[in-house]
């Protein structure tokens, strides 16, 4: 009996995770290799900066705040990775965005797409289209996906607000 | 006194798991509301009787609800030409989608509801946005007939680059089919739809390439009226390549009947455009196209003689589609379509504006 609890209990700690920690490290460690050290923490927003970039980027936060995370390799940061969400037909995406130090983007990843179709925007090489952006490129230039256009656009944006907040987590961080 | 050990460090786990897990969750309950629509200019020249009509073709708005990451309700309504009157020709209200979406896994998922029959990219992908011509395609009317809902069950995932549908609808009214307008107007469209015969439905396409969308799909129907029984097939193939600047758009489909006159529909066009904004760094997307269609409704019948010239259509098109924004399009087309028989022409000029949010 005290077996089938045990069981039980550990099933239920498989099932409810949702998979978006476990997830994102494992890309990060597909980008960097199994020996490298993650961190990640909540980062609150500043609210002047919060609504600048928005305004600059014309799209809102998905929320106050999003996640940092942190990749380190014997004890130096070896890249940030900011996780955030944006809308796109009805249900978030979840998606991350790993820089390198000199601000630009290392890769890009949708970690969770929830809707039935469009799902092609967590293509690989359709997000290769946005490694080495800075605040200086455009990312109206990432080609468009046919029938997700709504996905495609909330994603372009959002990858806009994380370039302009990099600077300032940075330099927090680091 | 180990078991019990062991048991608190489950329970901890499970707590502590269930704090970490729930950072994560970024769902929240959510109503979302959005919409497409299009006003269309038709000139239509035949046999020197013209016609020329302004209308807003479509107004169609979405509305749904996310009760969970898992459990969604999504919906469109559209009304066609302005506003509906009885006795009226013109003017059309319908709910077009209505279902309950489950969503267990990207590779497996459930709907119940109104749905779209998974058949051809136009039925499908139908906004304003996402084709190049002011009206859809005529193969997206004549042989797999645009918009094509029904009420029903379906299943679909996602999974190694393939996206699959598959659906078990009501079915078609075998009585309204016709040699001019093939399938069409056996559609029910979800009113008290006769479910004595139901749609088998599969889609496949293959996504895993940037810019690419290419699959077929079938559908299976032992369509029935009240005077008429014919079983049908309807197998398409698509494709759709958007790269650099490149669109070129492609479908094929053939329908086979039994029991009646009508044997066959079938037919395909092929789209080529290119973004001229590409090279002179232009803000708005401006795709000139050009359009080849080849369809017949009547492809082959038992009574043949000149049934099968009479719904024969070949068509040129040029056009432009100017996009200011991507959920915003600007456009224009010419056309000569001739059919077969005695090989009369008819000439479209059309201009529309369209948009998505």
């Amino acid at each position: 009996m005290k077996k089938i609890i045990l069981i039980i209990l550990l099933l239920s700690v498989l099932i409810s995770a949702n998979g978006i920690q476990e997830k994102t490290e494992s890309i990060i460690k597909n980008e960097f290799g199994e020996n490298v050290e993650i961190a990640f923490s909540k980062y609150h927003i500043p609210a002047k900066l919060k609504n600048e970039i928005e305004v600059a980027s014309k799209q809102r936060f998905f929320a106050e705040s999003l996640f940092v995370w942190l990749v380190t390799d014997k004890d130096s940061i070896i890249a940030i990775g900011l996780m955030d969400n944006v809308y796109g037909k009805a249900q978030p995406i979840t998606f991350l965005t790993i820089f390198s130090l000199d601000g630009s983007i290392y890769s890009n990843h949708v970690v969770k797409y929830r809707e039935e179709r469009g799902g092609q925007i967590a293509n690989k090489k359709w997000n290769k289209q946005f490694v080495g952006m800075d605040t200086k490129s455009d990312v109206n230039k990432v080609d468009a996906i046919s029938g997700a256009t709504i996905s495609v656009n909330s994603i372009k944006k959002g990858v806009r607000k994380l370039i302009l907040l990099y600077e300032t987590i940075e330099n927090e961080v680091k | 006194m180990k078991w019990k050990t062991i048991l608190t460090l489950a329970v901890i786990l499970l707590i502590s798991s269930s704090h970490i897990n729930a950072q994560f969750d970024f769902f929240e309950k959510k109503v979302s509301i959005g919409g497409y629509g299009e006003m269309h200019y038709n000139y239509i020249e035949k046999n020197e009787d013209i016609s020329k009509t302004l209308t807003f073709h479509r107004f169609v708005l979405f509305f749904g609800y996310s009760f969970s990451e898992k459990w969604s309700f999504k919906s469109e309504v559209e009304i066609e030409h302005n506003y509906v009157r009885d006795g009226a020709k013109n003017g059309y209200l319908s709910l077009e989608q209505a279902f309950i979406d489950y969503h267990f896994k990207d590779y497996l998922g459930f709907q119940a509801g109104v749905l779209l029959v998974s058949s051809g990219l136009t039925n499908i992908y139908h906004e304003p946005t996402n084709f190049l011509s002011v009206e859809r395609p005529r193969y997206s009317r004549y042989i797999i007939p645009s918009t094509w809902f029904g009420n029903g069950f379906s299943m679909y995932g996602t999974k190694s680059g393939f996206e699959y549908k598959f659906n078990f609808m009501e079915g078609l009214n075998s009585d309204r089919f016709s040699l001019n307008k093939g399938i069409r107007n056996g559609r029910q469209k979800g009113s008290k739809a006769d479910a004595s015969a139901m749609i088998y439905n599969l889609m496949i396409n293959y996504v895993n390439i940037p810019g690419l969308n290419i699959g077929g799909s079938i559908v299976y129907n032992d369509a029935v009226g009240d005077t008429s029984n014919t079983p049908l097939t309807l197998i398409e193939v698509h494709a759709d390549f958007r790269k650099n600047g490149f669109i070129v758009i492609g479908e094929y489909g053939n329908i086979n009947y039994k029991n009646s006159n009508l044997e066959q529909s079938a037919g395909f066009y092929l789209d080529f455009g290119y973004d001229f904004a590409r090279i002179f760094n232009w803000e708005w997307q401006t795709i000139p196209f050009v359009r080849y269609t080849d369809f017949n409704t009547a492809a082959s019948t038992i009574n043949g003689g000149d049934e099968t010239k009479a719904n024969h259509h070949k068509a040129w098109m040029v056009g432009v589609s100017v996009l200011p924004l991507d959920s915003i399009v600007l456009k224009a087309d010419y056309s000569i379509d001739t059919v077969e028989l005695n090989s009369v022409n008819t000439t479209y000029f059309n201009l529309g504006i369209g948009y998505r949010f």
